[in-house]
């Protein structure tokens, strides 16, 4: 299933269902999805390959998700990240809305949202 | 450090008054018994004068017609011897009889005269004396009148033995008569002297008067003196008396005027203490309560993590099945429909506790509030029931207050959510709706010290058994919902310092209205 605007998606949280199933809607999509389960797994995969965009979990063990986004924006300064949360940590949240994430997206997610923002 | 009067002046009592009354009456007596001395002893004294005048003049009276008998009696013998020479007895005799009788009478009077009580002892010499006389006066008129018979009868020598009879005789009285003078002399002498001596008597009385007297008014002068100086004295400790008080009640304003201060001052700081203490009671209080809150927030934060993980992963997977399902039915569907009902449901239980628990510090910023609001309105107006109407009546155009639009949004939630439910349920069964048209009016106003959000809907209202009970946590009227949603919105406008007002009229609608206190700034349209 090939989509005219396919996208590279990454998507990261250490809970691998979450990170699953949200890869598997935008694949059903026609999407083309890597996962992540930790930061540092983020920061190697953008290493290596250029998202168009990053689905970013906040609350995760060792390197949390607004650190992870402050490094991948080293390595990809215009990278365009979506950061994701079940509970506001806000001090995190204003950071990286500081430092150029796009938004937040609250747990459960919506995901008609966000299916509305990858065609955005 | 003031010092209060500490005793009365030393002032003359009741005491030394009675003393000096009594020496002043004392004193007055002494001057009246000497007066009524003075008076007796010139009383005494003109008595004395008065009965020297007297005796003076009587014995004066007495001497002179002494003397003027004394020629009477050197010639009582005359008229016998004149007889003889000119031999007329008769015309003789007549004045023989003449001067006897006159002798007689002088003679009785003087008796009588010394004959008074008072005469005193010599008197009686003379008195004596005059008894003599007269014995005498009546021998020289017995052989007086002898010479003349005799002579008239021509017995010449007869006649001539009582004449010579008469002048023995007239010689004794003459005697006689000289004795009963210096009996008389010597009389008044004595009775002078007496006077003199009395008079004596009585100037050395007088110079006992004037002793007293003398005495009486050197001891009224030395009292005098003494009671001057007692009063001059006294008059001096009254005026220092007198100026201790001034002082002392001077003293006695300025302490009370310092204690009034102190007790002000005290009063002051009681309320101040008081003020203070409940301060600290409230801040206790508000420091356990964030505390438990603080615990709380921490758990409901975890447990939100990690319900809304796995909510998440539902969320997804209900997803990918309603795409993957190849056959559809009715009741696949409405399951599906549950599961999202239930994940919302769930969710909304996870945002209460977190909007009631969340204890963090407001992240406030200026905020242009309807723009913001027509946002939050939009976006929620699509989670609400779709017969839910909502409708916006922005005030405050252009207008920006300082709040934290993360915290207030939770409160627009909670209005939202609190008005569609009582007015439709979860939307799913008309049967239940309270409203035929349920409609909710959101509307901003500017007020005197900040900015009013109200939340209107039409719904049954709030009976008044649920009002009073509406702020407590954990209750609720509700199926569903833990009974958060009111006391997280008091509780996020007073951390912003405002507070909530609800407005029910049963059967019209409920009013709720968020007064925030906060800086305004009009920022132009453009």
């Amino acid at each position: 299933m090939s989509n005219p605007r396919q996208l590279q998606i990454l998507v990261v949280d250490d809970d691998v269902d979450i990170a699953n199933s949200l890869a598997e809607i935008f694949e059903m999509e026609g999407h083309l999805v890597t996962t992540a389960n930790s930061g540092r797994d983020a920061i190697r995969a953008c290493e290596q390959k250029n998202f168009d965009i990053t689905f970013m979990d906040i609350a995760m063990p060792g390197q949390n998700g607004v650190e992870s986004f402050f490094e991948i924006r080293k390595i990809k300064p215009r990278a365009r990240v979506y950061m994701m949360t079940g509970y506001s940590v806000e001090e995190l949240v204003q950071q990286a809305i500081a430092h150029g994430a796009l938004g937040v997206l609250h747990k459960p997610v919506d995901v008609r949202q966000v299916l509305s923002l990858l065609a955005a | 450090m003031i010092s209060l009067p500490s005793t009365a002046a030393k002032m003359p009592g009741p005491k030394s008054h009675r003393r000096v009354h009594l020496v002043y009456f004392a004193l007055a007596s002494f001057d009246l018994l000497c007066v009524l001395a003075g008076l007796m002893l010139s009383s005494h004294f003109a008595s004395v004068f008065e009965r020297t005048v007297d005796y003076r003049q009587s014995w004066d009276s007495i001497f002179t017609e002494m003397w003027e008998l004394n020629d009477l009696v050197m010639e009582t013998s005359a008229p016998v011897v004149e007889m003889f020479e000119t031999g007329d007895p008769v015309s003789k005799s007549k004045h023989f009889e003449a001067n006897l009788k006159a002798l007689e009478q002088t003679v009785a009077r003087l008796q009588q005269e010394l004959n008074t009580p008072d005469r005193m002892e010599p008197g009686q010499d003379a008195i004596a004396a005059l008894h003599l006389v007269r014995g005498t006066l009546k021998l020289v008129a017995e052989h007086g009148r002898s010479s003349f018979s005799s002579y008239y009868n021509g017995w010449l020598p007869k006649a001539a033995h009582c004449m010579s009879m008469t002048e023995g005789f007239a010689n004794r009285l003459k005697h006689q008569f000289h004795g009963a003078m210096a009996s008389i002399l010597l009389l008044t002498r004595e009775y002078e002297n007496q006077n003199i001596s009395q008079v004596r008597n009585l100037r050395s009385y007088e110079f006992l008067v004037a002793g007293l007297i003398l005495l009486m008014v050197a001891g009224i002068t030395s009292y005098g003196l003494y009671i001057g100086r007692l009063i001059r004295q006294s008059h001096r400790e009254i005026t220092d008396a007198y100026e201790r008080l001034e002082n002392s009640r001077a003293d006695t304003l300025a302490f009370a005027a310092r204690l009034q201060t102190v007790n002000e001052d005290v009063t002051r700081l009681n309320e101040e203490l008081a003020a203070k203490m409940q301060e600290l009671q409230d801040a206790q209080g508000e420091n356990i309560r964030k505390g438990k809150l603080a615990q709380l927030g921490q758990l409901t934060a975890t447990v939100a993590h990690e319900i809304r993980n796995p909510l998440n992963t539902i969320r997804t997977a209900a997803y990918l099945i309603d795409r993957k399902l190849e056959i559809r039915t009715p009741e696949i569907e409405g399951q599906l429909a549950r599961i999202g009902k239930g994940i919302v449901r769930c969710d909304s239980i996870i945002s209460e506790l977190l909007d009631f628990t969340r204890t963090r510090t407001l992240q406030v910023e200026m905020v242009e509030v309807d723009k913001w609001l027509s946002e939050v309105l939009n976006e929620q107006a699509q989670k609400l029931p779709p017969m839910v109407r909502v409708e916006f009546e922005p005030g405050l155009s252009g207008i920006t207050a300082r709040f934290d639009p993360s915290r207030m949004y939770r409160v627009i939630v909670n209005f939202l959510t609190n008005a569609s439910e009582a007015m439709v349920g979860k939307g799913d069964d008309p049967g239940k709706f309270a409203a035929s048209e349920p409609r909710i009016v959101i509307s901003t106003a500017m007020v005197n010290r900040g900015i009013e959000i109200a939340c209107a809907d039409n719904g049954p209202g709030i009976p008044e058994d649920v009002l009073n009970k509406i702020r407590e946590p954990l209750f609720t009227t509700k199926t569903f919902g833990v009974g958060l949603g009111l006391p997280a919105v008091e509780k996020i406008l007073d951390e912003h310092g405002g507070s909530l007002r609800i407005e029910t009229r049963i059967g019209h609608g409920t009013r709720m209205t968020a007064c925030i206190p906060t800086e305004l700034e009009r920022r132009d349209a453009a």
